[in-house]
C-alpha cells in the first residue's frame, strides 16, 4: 500500500474514532443531564409527597380550607409521575421502572384515600363545630330544667371534642352509648326538632370518625416516601452501572483515537526519515553533479553556478599544453594521474586561502577563482602558479613527465568566456599568460567571425555563392585548355569576398562541406556543355566528410564524361592523419576517371614520400617558389630540384602558380613545367575567357 | 407600636398569606387559552348538527344567558328525550377537580365526548362526527390548527375543552372584594361570615367555592336515595357512595336554577333551605336565608369575552 494511502485511511481512522468518542462523549453529558433531571423529578416527587402530607394535616387541624392545594399537589404529582414513567422507560431502568410503577399504584390508591379523607372530614368538622354551638342553643332556647338531657348533651360536646381531639377510637364507644341514652330521652316538644338535629349531629360524628381515622391512617401508612427511595436506589444503581459502560465505551474509543493517532505519527516519522534519507540523497547527487569525480575539484557547473554571475572576481584559466600528447603517449591512466597530481599541487597551495576557489572547468583546463584581487598581484599569481607546475618534472611511476602550462586571466565577466579569449590568444601569441582586456581586440575578431559566418550562412540560402574561374595555359602548345574554379561570395553589400577572407571561418562553423557541394554542383554545371578541363579544390576534411562523399560520387556517376575532366586539388598544407583513407578516397574518383592534384607543393610541411604514395597525376608548386623565381636564384635552383624529382616519380603534370610576369612564364616555360596559371595569364572571372591566350603579347 | 409588631404587620399583608386566611380564591381577571382552537371549539359547542337529529347542540343544554346551564330540570336530548340530570354550568367548569355530578371525567375532553355519545342527549356515532367534521364547513379549520389529517373525536374535544376554558366569568363582586378591590355591603358581608359560621364553606370552597370534593347530600339528615341517580355509587358501586356527589360551583349560582343533581329545587331560597337541613341540620331563620342569599349574589362575574365577541 502506498504511504499516503496509508495516511489517508489511518486519518480517516481517527476521524471516525474521534467522532464516535465524541458522539460517545455526547451522548455520556445528555445521559447525565438526563439523569440529572430524572433526580430531580425524583425530588420533587418526593416534595410533593410531603407537601401532601402537609396539606393533609392542615386539613385535619383547620375547621374549614379549601380543597384546592390538595388537587394542585395530585395534578402536579401526576405530571411528574408521568415524566418519571418517561425517564424509565428503558430495559436499563427494568427494575427502577417497577418500582416506580408500585409507587404509582400507591399514588392512587392514596388520592382514593385522600378523596375520601376530604369527604369524612367535612363531616366530622361541621358537625363537630355544630355540636358545641347547639349545646349553647338549648340553654338559650329551653333553659336548664332538664338536668338529665342536658347532662347527656354536656357529655356528648366532651366526648365529641376528646374523641376529636384524641383520634382515640376508644371515647367513641361512651358518645355511642351516650348517644343511645340521649335517644331514649324525651326532651319537650319544644325541643324536638332539636333532639332531632344534635341527635343526627352526634350520630355523625360515632359513625365517621371511625373511617375518618381509619382512612387518615392509611394515608399515613402508605409506604409512598419508601417506594420512592427505593425507585430512587434501583435508578441510581442502574444510572451508575449504565455511565460505567459508557465511560468503558469512551475510553476504549479513546485508547482506539490514540491509537491512530499514534500510527499517523509512526507514519510522520518514517516519511520524515525517508525525507531525510531523499535530502541525504539529493545532497550526493548535487555534490556529485557539481564535483569532478577525477580530481575531486568542483567542475564546471559547479563554476557557472557559483561564479559567473560574480562580481570583482579574477578568473585564471590554465591549460596544461600538449595534454593530448601525454595521452597519447603514456595512455590515459597516467593521463589521469597527471590530472590528478597537477590538482593535488594547486589544492595543496590554495587550499587555505578562503579567497581562492579551485575548478576543473574541461579535460585539460583548470580554474583558479579569486575573489577581489588586487590588480598588480594577478600576473604575479599567474605566474607563481605556472612555476608551481612547471619547474619540477612529474615522477610518476618511471615516468618523469614534464608539464607545459598557458594561462588566461580574466577580471570581467563572463569569466570563463574572456579568459578563455586570453588564453586561445596567449597560445597563439606563445605568451605564457595573457590578461584579457578589450584592447586585445578578441571580442572585435569574434564579432568578425560571427559576422562572416552569418554572411556565408545567407550566401547559402540566396544563392550568392558562385565560382570564378582562372585559366590555366598549357605551355606546350600556348593554349588555355583547363580552368581552376574558385569560391566567391557576394555579401549583402554586393562586395566579393575570396576563399582567405571566409574559408577558415567556414571551415569552424561546419559550413565547408555545404559550399563544396555548391561548388561542386555549380561547376559541374557550368562545365558541362564545355570541352575544357576543370580544377576543384577540395579539403582532407571534405574527404572524410561522408555527406560530401555521397553527393561527389552521386555527382560523377550522373556526368561521367564531365568526371573525366575534373581535377582535384587537394590541400597537401594539410595535416593528413590517415593517409590510407586518403588513398581509398583517391583511388575511387580515379575510377571515374578524375585527375588528382596536389596543390601548393613544396610549402611548409611537404611530404615527399607521402605524395608519391598517393599516386597523384598532377602537382601544383607552391606560389612562394615561383612568385620570386625572376629575382631569387635559391628559387630557381629549388625549382630545378623539385622538377628532377617529380619527373623521376613519373608524376605527369606539373603546374605554376602565381605567374605574373613574362619573366617568369619565360623560366617556367625553361624549367620543363607544363602548366602555368597567374596574373599574366588570366585573373579569375566569373566567366570563362574563351579569347585565345598569345604568351608573346604584352 | 414596637418596631417588631410593625414588621410583623407588614409581613403579614404581603404575599398570599395574608389571603391564605380566606378559603375562597378569585377568579383569574383574563383567562388563558389559545385562540384559534377556542374559536373553533366555539362553532363546535353550537353546532346542532353535532347530533344525530341536527336539533341538538352543546350549547342547547350549556345555554350561555342562563349562566351555561339550563332552565329546566333535566337536559332533553335528541328526539325530545328526557335525561335524569340537570346540566351542571359550563362556566368556570375548568376549575372543577372532576367533571360531571359524579366526577366520572377527569377533565374536560373527557367530558365533552359523553354528551356526543349519550343516546339521550346528542347520540352521534363516531362516523357521524368524523363525516361533519371532515366536511367543507370545518375542514380548512381543523386543518389550520391540526394539519391535514383525519379529524375525529380527539380533536372535535379538543377544540371544545380548549373553548370552555375560555368560558370564565371573573370580576364578580366577592371577588373584587377578595382582591381588596371593592368593599361588600355590610349584609353581604354578614352572609359571608354565616356562609363559613354555618360550614357552608367546609364543602364550598376554593376558587370554584364547590368543584373540589365529593360530598353527602344530605349529610346530616339523610336524604331519599333513587336507583339510577348520577352520584358516585353510580361509578364505584361502592354502597358508602350512595347519594355522594361533586359538590357543585356556586359561582353565578342565581343566573342557574334549577338546582341540585336532578333540577328538584326551583329556586334558590328552596335550595338553600333543603342544603342546611340535610346537610347541617338547622331550619334557617329568614333573616339568615337573606344574609346568605346576599352573599351569594356577589358570586355573579361577567360573561367570558369570548362570547362577548372581544
Amino acid at each position: 500500500m502506498r504511504l499516503s494511502t496509508k495516511i489517508y485511511l489511518a486519518t480517516g481512522a481517527a476521524l471516525l474514532v474521534g467522532g464516535l468518542f465524541f458522539t460517545a462523549n455526547h451522548l455520556t453529558s445528555r445521559l447525565l443531564a438526563d439523569h440529572g433531571a430524572t433526580l430531580d423529578t425524583l425530588g420533587e416527587l418526593e416534595r410533593l409527597e410531603i407537601a401532601l402530607d402537609e396539606e393533609l394535616f392542615q386539613g385535619v387541624f383547620l375547621l374549614y380550607t379549601s380543597f384546592d392545594p390538595l388537587h394542585a399537589l395530585l395534578s402536579a404529582q401526576r405530571s411528574e409521575l408521568e415524566r418519571l414513567y418517561l425517564a424509565v422507560d428503558e430495559p436499563a431502568y427494568a427494575e427502577a421502572k417497577a418500582e416506580v410503577a408500585h409507587y404509582a399504584a400507591l399514588v392512587d390508591r392514596k388520592e382514593a384515600l385522600i378523596l375520601r379523607f376530604t369527604t369524612y372530614n367535612a363531616l366530622i368538622k361541621n358537625s363537630s363545630s355544630h355540636i358545641p354551638a347547639l349545646s349553647r342553643r338549648y340553654l338559650e332556647r329551653f333553659g336548664s330544667a332538664d338536668t338529665a338531657y342536658l347532662s347527656e348533651i354536656a357529655r356528648i360536646t366532651a366526648l365529641v371534642f376528646q374523641a376529636t381531639k384524641s383520634f382515640d377510637d376508644d371515647l367513641l364507644v361512651p358518645l355511642r352509648e351516650s348517644a343511645e341514652r340521649l335517644a331514649a330521652l324525651t326532651p319537650s316538644a319544644e325541643a324536638a326538632q332539636f333532639h332531632h338535629t344534635f341527635l343526627a349531629h352526634t350520630r355523625v360524628i360515632a359513625d365517621n370518625f371511625g373511617p375518618y381515622h381509619e382512612a387518615l391512617e392509611a394515608i399515613r401508612g402508605l409506604p409512598n416516601l419508601r417506594t420512592l427511595a427505593e425507585a430512587k436506589r434501583l435508578f441510581l444503581v442502574a444510572a451508575e452501572k449504565n455511565a460505567r459502560d459508557i465511560s468503558h465505551l469512551s475510553l476504549m474509543l479513546s485508547v482506539l483515537f490514540v491509537l491512530c493517532i499514534g500510527f499517523i505519527v509512526f507514519i510522520l516519522i518514517r516519511l520524515d526519515r525517508e525525507h531525510k534519507q531523499l535530502g541525504t540523497l539529493h545532497h550526493q547527487l548535487n555534490h556529485a553533479a557539481t564535483t569532478d569525480p577525477l580530481t575531486g575539484l568542483d567542475n564546471r557547473f559547479a563554476f557557472e553556478r557559483a561564479v559567473n554571475q560574480a562580481e570583482h572576481g579574477t578568473l585564471f584559466l590554465l591549460n596544461l599544453s600538449q595534454f593530448g600528447h601525454i595521452n597519447d603517449l603514456y595512455g590515459h591512466a597516467v593521463g589521469d594521474q597527471v590530472l590528478r597530481a597537477v590538482a593535488d599541487k594547486l589544492r595543496a597551495r590554495f587550499a587555505g586561502t578562503e579567497t581562492m576557489h579551485l575548478f576543473r572547468i574541461g579535460a585539460d583546463e583548470f580554474g583558479l577563482y579569486c575573489h577581489r584581487m588586487p590588480e598588480f598581484r594577478q600576473e604575479g599569481v599567474a605566474e607563481e602558479v605556472a612555476a608551481l607546475l612547471e619547474q619540477a618534472e612529474l615522477q610518476l611511476g618511471e615516468h618523469r613527465i614534464p608539464l607545459r602550462v598557458t594561462i588566461g586571466l580574466s577580471t570581467e565577466r563572463p569569466y570563463l568566456e574572456k579568459a578563455h579569449m586570453a588564453l586561445q590568444e596567449g597560445k597563439r601569441g606563445q605568451r605564457k599568460v595573457l590578461s584579457y582586456s578589450a584592447a586585445l581586440g578578441l571580442e572585435a575578431r569574434v564579432a568578425h567571425n560571427m559576422h562572416i559566418l552569418d554572411q556565408i550562412r545567407r550566401a547559402i540560402a540566396d544563392d550568392r555563392v558562385v565560382p570564378w574561374f582562372q585559366p590555366i595555359l598549357n605551355l606546350s602548345n600556348g593554349r588555355i585548355e583547363k580552368y581552376e574554379c574558385l569560391m566567391r561570395i557576394h555579401n549583402d553589400a554586393g562586395e566579393i569576398l575570396r576563399p582567405d577572407e571566409f574559408l577558415v571561418i567556414a571551415k569552424e562553423g561546419g559550413l565547408y562541406g555545404e559550399l563544396t557541394r555548391i561548388m561542386l554542383d555549380k561547376c559541374i554545371a557550368r562545365f558541362r556543355r564545355t570541352h575544357y578541363g576543370f580544377h576543384l579544390n577540395l579539403s582532407i576534411n571534405d574527404i572524410l566528410d561522408p555527406e560530401v562523399n555521397r553527393h561527389l560520387f552521386a555527382r560523377l556517376t550522373t556526368h561521367p564524361e564531365v568526371a573525366r575532366r575534373l581535377t582535384l586539388e587537394i590541400l597537401e598544407s594539410e595535416q593528413v592523419q590517415n593517409y590510407a583513407e586518403v588513398r581509398d578516397f583517391i583511388e575511387r574518383v580515379r575510377a571515374f576517371g578524375v585527375s588528382i592534384a596536389i596543390d601548393d607543393f613544396g610549402a611548409g610541411y611537404s611530404n615527399l614520400s607521402h605524395v608519391l604514395h598517393l599516386a597523384v597525376d598532377n602537382l601544383k608548386v607552391d606560389g612562394s617558389l615561383i612568385r620570386d623565381l625572376d629575382r631569387d636564384p635559391l628559387a630557381h635552383a629549388l625549382v630545378e630540384t623539385l622538377m628532377h624529382m617529380v619527373t623521376a616519380a613519373n608524376i605527369r603534370h606539373i603546374t605554376a602558380e602565381y605567374v605574373h610576369n613574362l619573366q617568369i612564364l619565360e623560366q617556367v616555360r625553361r624549367l620543363g613545367i607544363h602548366y602555368a596559371q597567374g596574373y599574366h595569364i588570366g585573373q579569375p572571372q566569373p566567366e570563362l575567357v574563351s579569347v585565345p591566350f598569345s604568351d608573346t603579347d604584352s | 407600636m414596637t418596631l417588631a409588631l410593625r414588621a410583623l404587620l407588614l409581613l403579614s399583608c404581603l404575599g398570599p398569606a395574608a389571603q391564605a386566611a380566606e378559603p375562597i380564591r378569585p377568579l383569574p381577571r383574563e383567562p388563558e387559552y389559545d385562540h384559534p382552537r377556542a374559536a373553533l371549539g366555539m362553532r363546535l359547542f353550537f353546532d346542532t348538527h353535532l347530533s344525530s337529529d341536527g336539533q341538538i347542540a352543546c350549547a342547547s343544554c350549556h345555554i350561555p344567558a342562563m349562566g351555561g346551564a339550563e332552565p329546566r330540570p333535566v337536559s332533553v336530548g335528541v328526539e325530545g328525550r328526557r335525561g335524569n340530570t340537570n346540566a351542571p354550568t359550563v362556566y368556570n367548569a375548568y376549575y372543577n377537580f372532576r367533571q360531571f355530578w359524579n366526577g366520572r371525567a377527569a377533565d374536560l375532553r373527557e367530558q365533552a365526548a359523553g354528551p356526543l355519545h349519550n343516546p339521550k342527549e346528542m347520540n352521534m356515532e363516531e362516523s357521524q362526527l368524523e363525516a361533519r367534521v371532515n366536511g367543507n364547513e370545518y375542514r380548512a379549520d381543523f386543518a389550520a390548527i391540526y394539519g391535514e389529517r383525519r379529524y375525529g373525536l380527539s380533536e372535535v374535544t379538543d377544540a371544545i375543552a380548549e373553548f370552555e376554558k375560555a368560558l370564565i366569568t371573573p370580576n364578580a363582586r366577592f371577588d373584587r372584594w377578595l382582591r381588596g378591590e371593592i368593599e361588600l355591603s355590610e349584609g353581604e358581608r354578614r352572609g359571608y361570615r354565616l356562609f363559613k359560621h354555618l360550614g357552608c364553606v367546609t364543602c364550598h370552597n376554593g376558587i370554584n367555592i364547590g368543584g373540589n370534593s365529593y360530598q353527602y347530600l344530605g349529610a346530616v339528615v339523610p336524604m331519599e336515595w333513587q336507583e339510577g341517580m348520577a352520584d358516585r355509587y353510580a361509578v364505584t358501586g361502592d354502597p358508602k357512595d350512595k347519594n355522594r356527589f361533586k359538590v357543585p360551583s356556586l359561582r353565578n349560582i342565581t343566573l342557574t336554577a334549577p338546582y341540585l343533581h336532578d333540577g328538584s329545587q326551583a329556586t334558590l331560597r328552596e335550595v338553600l333551605e333543603t342544603m342546611a337541613l340535610h346537610n347541617i341540620g338547622f331550619t334557617l331563620e329568614p333573616h339568615e336565608v337573606d344574609a346568605l342569599l346576599a352573599f351569594l349574589r356577589t358570586l355573579t362575574g361577567e360573561t367570558p369575552a369570548i362570547l362577548r365577541g372581544e
